[in-house]
């Protein structure tokens, strides 16, 4: 992609920082995260935003929409992951991914969408996982919230296509970034071994199946998950 | 917002849609159907209408402006079905507030 302006969330770190630094190289990023850190590049714009609290979301979109006329992307990145059997996690834990891996984009989404509609144009990525496909001992959770987004997406593209906007899911393998270590712990090719294609998501994969998603010859493919690794 | 800067948004709004699509445009004085089986746009691109709709009142008097409400929609007359319904829908909800 060029020359578009791509919002990312969770920018601050792992598979999103990785994402805006890469897309930053030809296109205005603008990284949301709690902490508003993040790349440090002339083209990115890192803000500050908690998605989950809804007076904080709409002053962020507003501070967003004075600086940037239109956003051509959406890239729903930011995840939380606590890998334990339902019975032994903290009800906090679980209340905490559905906010911030569901709850989240659906907001943000709605509000982008609005935007969207009034350009009849934008693409929207959710980052979704291969967890629900899985079903690892210890995600149950997590790849609720990721299955959950992937549906949403499928049926947000119904809504928005005739618009001109598209909704797609990417499901990453896993990617070695802060979560896959979390994922992991001392033991990295134990969670390899669950991948048919036996090793971890690369940027460029990731970036390459996004740029499909989002190239304007790619009008007709909307409400489709790409798995990555083979799964 | 008057009754007429609502009915041109609708219109600006319906008109590019049916740019999109290669069908000709409307004007307001042909009061163009927008719900029911005589419109040439379907209940998806109705809902990109009310939003352009709420996002022009947004703009315009800086505050939200609900168009949708559960009366609205399962109404068996439908202020949706028109472009003047949807226009004196609006107004009555903005001076309603």
């Amino acid at each position: 992609m060029q020359n578009k302006t791509i919002l990312v969330t969770g920018a601050s770190r792992g598979l999103g920082r990785q994402m805006v630094e890469h897309y930053a190289q030809h296109n205005d990023v603008i990284g949301l995260s709690r902490s508003g850190t993040g790349a440090d590049h002339a083209r990115v714009t890192n803000l500050s935003c908690d998605v989950t609290n809804i007076d904080d979301l709409d002053v962020c979109i507003e501070t967003i929409f004075k600086e940037f006329p239109s956003i051509d992307v959406l890239i729903n990145n930011a995840a939380v992951l606590k890998s334990t059997p339902l019975v032994l996690m903290k009800d906090e834990d679980i209340l905490s991914m559905i906010q911030t891996n569901l709850v989240a984009p659906i907001l943000l989404t709605k509000r982008m969408v609005r935007a969207m509609m009034r350009q009849r144009r934008g693409h929207i990525v959710n980052i979704v996982s291969m967890s629900h496909k899985l079903c690892k001992p210890g995600d149950s959770v997590y790849a609720a919230t990721k299955a959950g987004l992937e549906i949403f997406g499928k049926v947000v593209n119904v809504e928005a296509h005739s618009s001109g906007i598209s909704v797609n899911n990417l499901a990453i393998s896993a990617s070695p970034t802060g979560m896959l270590e979390q994922i992991t712990q001392d033991d990295p090719d134990k969670i390899k071994s669950l991948i048919p294609h036996n090793q971890f998501a690369k940027i460029n994969d990731i970036v390459s199946a996004i740029d499909f998603f989002c190239s304007p010859d790619s009008g007709d493919i909307g409400g489709q998950t790409v798995f990555l690794g083979g799964i | 917002m008057e009754l007429n800067e609502i009915t041109a948004v609708i219109i600006r709004a319906l008109n590019e849609i049916l740019v999109e699509r290669g069908l000709d445009t409307v004007k307001e004085s042909d009061d163009p159907q927008l719900f029911g089986s005589g419109s040439v746009i379907d209940s998806l691109d109705l809902v990109s209408i009310v939003v352009q709709i709420e996002e022009a009142v947004r703009e315009s008097e800086g505050r939200t402006a609900e168009i949708v409400d559960e009366n609205s929609v399962i109404s068996n007359d439908s202020p949706f079905r028109t472009v003047s319904t949807l226009s004196n829908l609006v107004k009555e909800k903005l001076d309603a507030k």
